[in-house]
């Protein structure tokens, strides 16, 4: 075997028949691959021009040999409950109703301390949602490497434990979600905008380097072949690294195209259009 | 483990209220499908529901990700409740 890494590229009657003989192919299931699609395929007009889909997947770990979809059979036995009927966790219930602050004091630049804040109040909302949710997991928080020029690097919640795949979700949805929620949470306690990111076992992380060497590699080939290539559908912040990643390359143009969860990162050629 | 989805909603939802004794969810179970009844206090269905539906959507795809362990579809209601 070669590099386990190799992207390969399979091709079948209808895109999501490629995707899904690639993924049995790896052994892998959607999370843990980048797929790109290098010929969308047809049907064919009134059964004329019909041409099959191409589509390449990129693994992000190697093929490991885990049951790719949860079996039928729940496999939770060991977690039967988490303890949820202690005290209701909404203690801060009568402050937020006292007095709906109206937060115009607010610091320019957060102090140190109040971005421990963010930290600790993340780090516990988040925890709560994860033991309602059943999933046993640990909580890790550290900074990002930089920030902004106009913010503090974020917090980065990092959750580990076995079996997180759920917490991911289809093209890191419901990771997505869970970050969303918990940020509504902590925002609504410290009455400002929380600046936190959750991972889950560094999935973002691989994401943003599989995503950088994917753009450039796309990018090669738009101006080797000289005709646009589109990418799968991303969420914001993926669509977001690959515009970043092409933004100094001349030789081509990035844009996004579609609409809602089914926007997608077209790169042309320059000159092209 | 669906009481899971109960306690998860009704822990965000009453996190994000300004009235949180008026938040209720109702579970109604299914062979294969569980609907989930939340409602809350008068003026705040726009706390839960959120810009464009992102909050009332957020919620649906955790719950999904939890159903989806058990086979279940899930559904979330968002009630008002309470007439003043």
């Amino acid at each position: 075997m070669t590099d386990p890494l190799q992207p390969i590229d399979v091709t079948a009657p209808s895109l999501e028949q490629a995707i899904e003989d690639g993924l049995t192919q790896l052994g892998l299931t959607r999370d843990d691959v980048i797929i790109e699609i290098i010929e969308e395929g047809s049907r064919g007009v009134l059964g004329m021009g019909a041409r099959p889909a191409v589509v390449r997947l990129t693994p992000l770990k190697s093929p490991i040999p885990h049951q790719a979809s949860p079996p039928p059979r729940p496999r939770q036995t060991t977690t039967k409950q988490a303890p949820v009927e202690e005290a209701p966790p909404t203690a801060p219930e009568a402050e937020v109703d006292a007095e709906p602050t109206p937060v115009r004091a607010l610091a320019p630049q957060p102090s140190p301390e109040s971005m421990d804040d963010d930290a600790r109040v993340a780090t516990e909302a988040l925890t709560e949602l994860l033991s309602y949710m059943g999933i046993q997991a640990e909580v890790q928080a550290h900074r990002a490497e930089e920030g902004t020029p106009d913010e503090d690097a974020p917090w980065v919640l990092d959750v580990h434990g076995e079996d997180l795949g759920i917490l991911i979700g289809r093209r890191g949805e419901t990771l997505n979600a869970l970050q969303y929620i918990t940020r509504l949470i902590v925002s609504r306690e410290l009455q400002r905008r929380a600046n936190i990111v959750i991972d889950v076992e560094g999935y973002k992380a691989r994401r943003e380097t599989a995503l950088r060497k994917l753009a450039l590699r796309m990018a090669k080939q738009v101006k080797q072949v000289g005709r646009p290539i589109t990418l799968e559908p991303m969420p914001p912040n993926e669509r977001r690294i690959i515009h970043i990643t092409l933004r100094e390359d001349k030789g081509v143009d990035t844009e996004s195209v579609g609409v809602g969860d089914q926007r997608k990162v077209t790169i042309s050629p320059v000159g092209e259009r | 483990m669906t009481s899971k989805m109960k306690d998860l909603v009704e822990f965000i939802a009453k996190t994000i209220v300004d009235d949180p004794s008026l938040v209720q969810v109702n579970e109604i179970e299914g062979a294969t499908s569980i609907i989930l009844e939340l409602s809350v206090g008068p003026d705040e269905m726009g706390r839960i529901i959120g810009r464009g539906g992102r909050v009332a959507n957020a919620i649906r795809v955790l719950l999904r990700s939890l159903a989806a362990k058990e086979g279940k579809r899930v559904t979330l209601e968002i009630i008002e409740s309470g007439e003043r």
